[in-house]
């Protein structure tokens, strides 16, 4: 492959005349040198690849080992391949009965397969007069230890997070649902980092059409690498102009379960800690997997405050706008000199405090999370002491426009979701430049948008804003409230599940009892 | 990307037509109290008092204004403020007692209702004086003009003292044909140097001045209209009982626990006829005579319904004697006789003034409190 | 598949939408007009007007039974041809067009007068396109949908019209029949006004998943309309004398003045703020039918071309020219009568026509 397709690789994916070239199909030889040879051409200057070669003890052939060193468990193949091969009597009677005290094997007879098995960190042996070559599973790679999850962190919920390997994330999944039905299908989507994405569903629950959808999607997906599920998120979703997140990113295998349960699709992406979950739907993203772990009531009234949050967090610094700067009649009077006290010394008209105020709070916000934990307090400290006194005491900003960023920021860090929270975040500068143009004709128009687009969009072609727009009642029990489990009989119609009702016949626990 | 390049235009084409409407509050001057009377050379004059903010807590900016019309006047109280007037904010609405004995004042006021951003909310106040008077008095230690007057008239309306009428009540007042306006009645006591709730000026249909009434009889007013809500509180002297030279010993009060009144209207000898039936229960407050409510509770009641009855009968012959309706006993009279009412429809307050009013009133006492 | 069954209606996004439009063109002018013409009696006209109503609305369901796969326009396509259809078709985008013409005016001088009077009305018309467009440009189904949303989020808003109960005096409605049926019989054609838009049963039909119960849903929105109309006229009513009633312009909106607080002043701001989704109701729908109509004429490709060409009209011409309050109320009784010609007297003679073609064929069939 020459440099310049490499140096023009991305911008050009798509194009055909600069891809990768196509798989080798030639293949492999009878001769070990000539193998050897072959192998050394094709993998030049790649210094992490490792040669071994030796004979083997029980018909004294010539054998090549090579493995890349890093994607490779070297104690694994020290123990099960070499010291049984250079130690062991048996002889090699085919992909049978091998010698080696390795659990998965392969036969391979061409080249294309060799590089793909060696990057996938296979160990391949070769053997002197035999035209095949044999790939062994002595993968292992730098691997980070299963632990609490980062974005999603739980009260009461599993402390177990997904970590990069893909085939780490689908047990810890099938670990919560051991049945049968549990179906995962396969993709390799990149051309060149040749991700290994699995789609898991129940496939006696989830809906075919929407799989369809899916798979569609996946298999038209031409790009040169998606490295992390988010970059997938964005390749497949509805509609890629939309603020708001079309799939929910999670990093939680227990999260990932219940959605499987109720007849989602999870991809898991191999080398990257979160799995999506679709076709999702609005209020989904108001949901948490502790929600489920208290008692009904209080999740009930979470949710409403996360609702409630959510406006808030949308609407208070527009309506501030709007209040002072257009209809300052609806502030009773009492309030109105307190507001008109503090705002007489502020230098700049309320659009512009507003804006200058929600922008300090993201530039804090951006500024924490990214550095060490030690600093990042620090930004707070910081932050809190110069915006919320320095600030006002210099006369900069009103005392009241502060109270409203606090609000604002506790608001939407009540949204479980972070994506979610991010939308907001946007949704937020589109109402106050509506407010500040409008007032409160500029509020509610801005809502009739933000309404009219929810309505509009889609998850895998199943509406987003079920079940508000089209309206389901049924689907209501998980939604605003959320009503005791021994109720939630039924799988939510959103996802459209074959199968409709969940499994199992609890009624109220003590119902029996009771009589 | 073309809806990028339409979104852009679309988004220019707002940012350059909005804000037209915009005013900051700061940038306007917005009076919590406004007044009109005339002055004494008979000319219009119209009053605001106005909240400074600023670092001084309280701080008011008062303006007396010669105009013609009070939508001119808004541009003559530009030129005194430093922002732009606003009348949104209004929390009283005063009318000086010189104005109020001119017919058809109100129609000066038109103006706050054809511009729909005008609140309608503000209470509206009699003031029994020169307006000027008013928005003369610096008001010492005490909260600004239009936070006492407006915190007057709503308690006070509560406990039946007074009636609460806004800007949009007197609007209505004055189109129903079936009843007259009432406004709140407050005077300014030059001794103690503060404004004084004085009770309800009763209007005529015109909205010219007819008379005051006092607190216990505002309170009889609220009852007839079935305005007055529980707790309201009355007074009564009971003859008979024996009396001190210097204070009164023969009064009782109570308040009233519940109320139910009926009127019934009819028509007969080119006449109409009402008669209120009003039950009382009352819960004894006061009671500075002696007798043992125990033992003759029935007599305390009959004695107290005597007078409520003559007290009620008195103030309907004051209504009558200046053809006023307060009440709305026109509303009964065409809900019931609405051919004869027609008839009458705009000499409402003559017709009335001719009707014949009968009382029963029934007192109950339910409660004498913690001692005998 | 078809693309009415690819954009399906729920039976209530159905009764919502038509809903949707009978109460977003009417309801700020219907009080008024029945006080006008009827006084205090006018609140029975509203109950007449409704049983009136449920004649030819009724008979529009019927019409559309023999078209369970097309619109109206292919209705008349297949029984009387295309080029007889085409006039049709022209006449419903007319009316409808001035429906939603109507409905957009009314909104731009309510908030010209109450909120926003210094802006351009062009600005705000533009700034209402932007949720119209998203909405139309998405078809029927996205029509119910928007419809059912904006009804769940605003059904609290009639109850507030229960705050100024308290200081009404019901007595202003007694004696009923104070001037005898004349005057009530009288207001009965205006009242017909705020049932204007069950037209929307034409183009909606098709696309109903569950069809046997379109009359019932017509029926339902009717009612609906009807309560509203019932329980704000008698509100107003019961707040405003007589001869105030009749003073005032926008009783519906002046009677949300007097509503106050502890927390907040001039509820009636974000009231009449609130009420432009209300009336998007009646502009959104109408408007895409009209584009509906013009495209089925010029068997054009997307609806949506349309609906910009239709934006831009509409846009372009308040530019120059805005009609005044007065203009906007004989527009109102003009779109009245055409309106009983279109909604009430074309569906019976469709009826009618179809019967008898039906029975001649049989006849035919039989002889």
């Amino acid at each position: 492959m020459d440099n310049k397709t490499l140096t023009r690789g991305f911008r050009k994916y798509r194009d055909v005349a600069t891809r990768v070239e196509p798989a080798r199909t030639d293949p492999l030889e009878v001769d070990l040198r000539q193998n050897f040879e072959k192998l050394k051409e094709i993998f030049s200057n790649t210094p992490d690849l490792i040669n071994r070669r030796f004979i083997l003890k029980a018909d004294n052939r010539q054998a090549l080992l090579a493995y890349l060193e890093g994607l490779s468990d070297k104690s694994s193949i020290n123990r099960d391949i070499l010291t049984p091969l250079k130690q062991g009597t048996a002889e090699i009677n085919g992909i049978n009965d091998f010698p080696a005290t390795i659990g998965e094997f392969h036969q391979l007879t061409d080249w294309g397969q060799v590089e793909h098995m060696l990057f996938a960190g296979y160990s391949i042996l070769f053997i002197d007069g035999e035209k095949v070559a044999y790939a062994c599973g002595s993968q292992g790679w730098p691997q980070r230890a299963i632990e609490d999850p980062q974005l999603e962190t739980s009260l009461k919920g599993a402390h177990q997070g997904f970590v990069e390997t893909g085939g780490a994330n689908v047990a810890l999944i099938r670990r919560y649902i051991p049945n049968r039905e549990l179906k995962i299908k396969q993709f390799t989507i990149g051309a060149r980092s040749q991700t290994k994405l699995s789609i898991l569903y129940l496939s006696d629950v989830a809906n075919i059409q929407t799989l369809n959808v899916l798979e569609e999607r996946l298999s038209k997906l031409d790009v040169d690498a998606v490295i992390n599920t988010g970059e997938l998120a964005e390749l497949i979703e509805d509609s890629p102009f939309s603020p708001f997140p079309q799939f929910i990113l999670t990093e939680r295998p227990d999260a990932a379960s219940s959605q499987i349960l109720q007849g989602k699709f999870v991809i898991v992406v191999d080398r990257s800690p979160s799995a999506l979950v679709g076709p999702v739907n609005f209020i989904s993203f108001f949901q948490s997997v502790d929600d489920y772990s208290t008692r009904w009531t209080i999740a009930t009234f979470i949710r409403m405050l996360r609702l409630l949050a959510f406006f808030i967090a949308i609407l208070l610094p527009a309506i501030y706008i709007s209040v002072v700067s257009f209809h300052f009649e609806v502030i009773p009077m009492k309030l109105l000199s307190t507001i008109g006290q503090s705002r007489a010394k502020v230098p700049f008209p309320p659009y512009m405090e507003a804006v200058f105020m929600e922008l300090t709070l993201e530039m804090l916000r951006e500024a924490g999370v990214r550095l060490p934990a030690p600093v990042g307090q620090t930004v707070g400290i910081v932050g809190g002491i110069v915006i919320g006194q320095a600030i006002v005491q210099a006369g900069l900003i009103s005392n009241i426009m502060v109270v409203v960023v606090a609000f604002t920021a506790i608001a939407s860090f009540i949204l479980p979701n972070y994506d979610m929270g991010a939308a907001v975040r946007l949704v937020r500068f589109a109402m106050m430049l509506f407010a500040s143009l409008f007032g409160f004709v500029g509020i509610v128009v801005g809502l009739m948008t933000l309404i009219a687009h929810l309505l509009s969009l889609k998850s895998l072609g199943v509406p987003y804003s079920t079940p508000f727009g089209p309206v389901r009642f049924r689907d209501w029990k998980d939604t605003m409230v959320r009503i005791p489990i021994w109720l939630m009989k039924n799988r939510p119609t959103s996802s459209n599940a074959q199968q409709d009702t969940r499994q199992g016949d609890t009624g109220h626990p003590r119902e029996d009892e009771r009589h | 990307m073309k809806t990028i390049i339409r979104g852009t235009w679309l988004f220019l084409a707002l940012i350059i037509g909005g804000c037209g409407d915009k005013i900051d509050l700061e940038a306007a001057a917005v009076p919590l109290a406004a007044g009109i009377d005339l002055d004494d050379n008979n000319q219009l004059r119209f009053y605001v008092s106005n909240p400074v903010f600023g670092d001084k807590n309280n701080e008011e900016q008062q303006y007396n204004i010669p105009v013609t019309s009070l939508r001119e006047s808004r541009s003559i109280q530009d030129a005194y403020t430093s922002g732009a007037l606003e009348g949104r904010n209004y929390q009283v609405y005063v009318v000086g007692r010189k104005l109020l004995q001119h017919e058809n004042w109100f129609k000066i006021l038109d103006v706050v209702f054809r511009d729909a951003r005008n609140t309608v909310l503000d209470r509206m106040v009699a003031f029994n004086g020169p307006l000027e008077e008013m928005f003369t008095v610096k008001t010492d230690n005490q909260p600004p003009l239009p936070v006492i007057l407006r915190g007057m008239v709503d308690s006070k309306s509560k406990r039946g003292a007074t009636v609460l009428t806004t800007v949009q009540d007197m609007h209505r007042q004055i189109f129903e044909e079936a009843l007259t306006p009432s406004l709140s009645e407050v005077t300014y006591d030059a001794k103690q140097k503060s404004f004084r709730l004085s009770g309800t000026t009763l209007l005529t249909h015109k909205g010219k001045y007819a008379t005051s009434i006092g607190f216990q009889e505002s309170v009889l007013l609220n009852l007839l209209k079935k305005d007055a809500t529980k707790g309201v509180s009355l007074s009564f002297a009971i003859p008979g009982e024996p009396n001190s030279d210097f204070f009164s010993l023969n009064r009782a009060s109570f308040s009233v626990r519940d109320i139910d009144t009926k009127i019934k209207s009819s028509y007969s000898n080119n006449n109409f006829h009402f008669l209120i039936r009003m039950k009382v229960s009352a819960a004894m407050t006061e009671q500075l005579f002696t007798l043992d409510i125990q033992q003759h509770a029935d007599i305390l009641e009959r004695k107290l319904s005597q007078q409520m009855q003559k007290q009620l009968e008195k103030l309907i012959r004051k209504f009558q004697k200046h053809q006023i309706d307060p009440v709305g006993f026109g509303i009964y009279a065409r809900a019931y006789q609405y051919r004869h009412y027609k008839e009458n429809e705009n000499n409402w307050g003559e017709a009335f003034s001719d009707a014949e009013i009968k009382c029963e009133v029934k007192v109950t006492i339910n409660s004498m409190g913690t001692v005998k | 598949m078809s693309p009415f069954v690819k954009s399906p209606l729920s039976f209530l996004q159905y009764v919502f939408i038509i809903a949707g439009i009978q109460i977003g063109i009417a309801i700020l002018s219907i009080p008024r007009e029945m006080a006008r013409f009827a006084g205090t009696d006018g609140w029975i006209a509203i109950v007449l007007g409704w049983l009136i109503t449920s004649i030819p609305s009724l008979l529009t369901v019927q019409i559309m039974k023999g078209s369970p796969d097309g619109t109206i326009l292919d209705l008349i396509k297949k029984k009387l041809g295309r080029w007889l259809a085409i006039p049709f078709a022209l006449v419903f985008a007319a009316y409808l067009g001035g429906m939603a013409y109507i409905g957009l005016l009314r909104t731009l001088l309510i908030i010209r007068v109450w909120l926003l009077q210094n802006t351009s009305p062009f600005i705000v018309l533009v700034l209402l396109f932007i949720p119209t467009y998203i909405v139309t440009r998405e078809g029927t189904n996205m029509l119910g949908r928007f419809a059912e949303a904006i009804f769940y989020f605003l059904c609290w808003l009639p109850f507030i019209y229960l705050l100024p109960l308290k200081e009404g005096q019901w007595l202003n409605i007694i004696p009923i029949l104070k001037e005898g049926w004349l005057p009530i019989l009288s207001a009965v054609p205006t009242v017909l006004f705020a049932y204007l838009g069950f037209i929307a049963v034409f183009f909606l039909y098709p696309h109903l998943t569950h069809k046997k119960h379109a009359g019932a849903g017509v029926l339902l929105a009717n009612t609906i309309t009807m309560m509203m109309n019932l329980l704000i006229t008698l509100v107003c009513f019961v707040y405003f004398s007589p001869s105030e009633m009749i003073e005032v312009n926008q009783p519906v909106i002046s009677v949300l003045k007097t509503i106050q607080f502890k927390f907040l002043e001039r509820i009636e701001i974000i009231f009449i703020s609130l009420y432009i989704g209300l009336y998007s109701l009646s502009w959104i729908p109408a408007l895409y039918f009209m584009a509906y109509c013009l495209k089925w004429t010029t068997n054009g490709a997307r609806v949506r071309s349309y609906l910009i060409g239709l934006l831009a009209f509409i846009g372009i011409g308040t530019y120059f020219y805005l009609p005044t309050f007065n203009q906007s109320v004989w527009l109102e009784y003009m779109m009245t009568r055409i309106g009983i010609v279109v909604e009430y007297i074309l569906p019976i003679v469709i009826w009618i026509y179809l019967v008898i073609r039906e029975k001649v064929r049989r006849e035919e069939q039989l002889g």
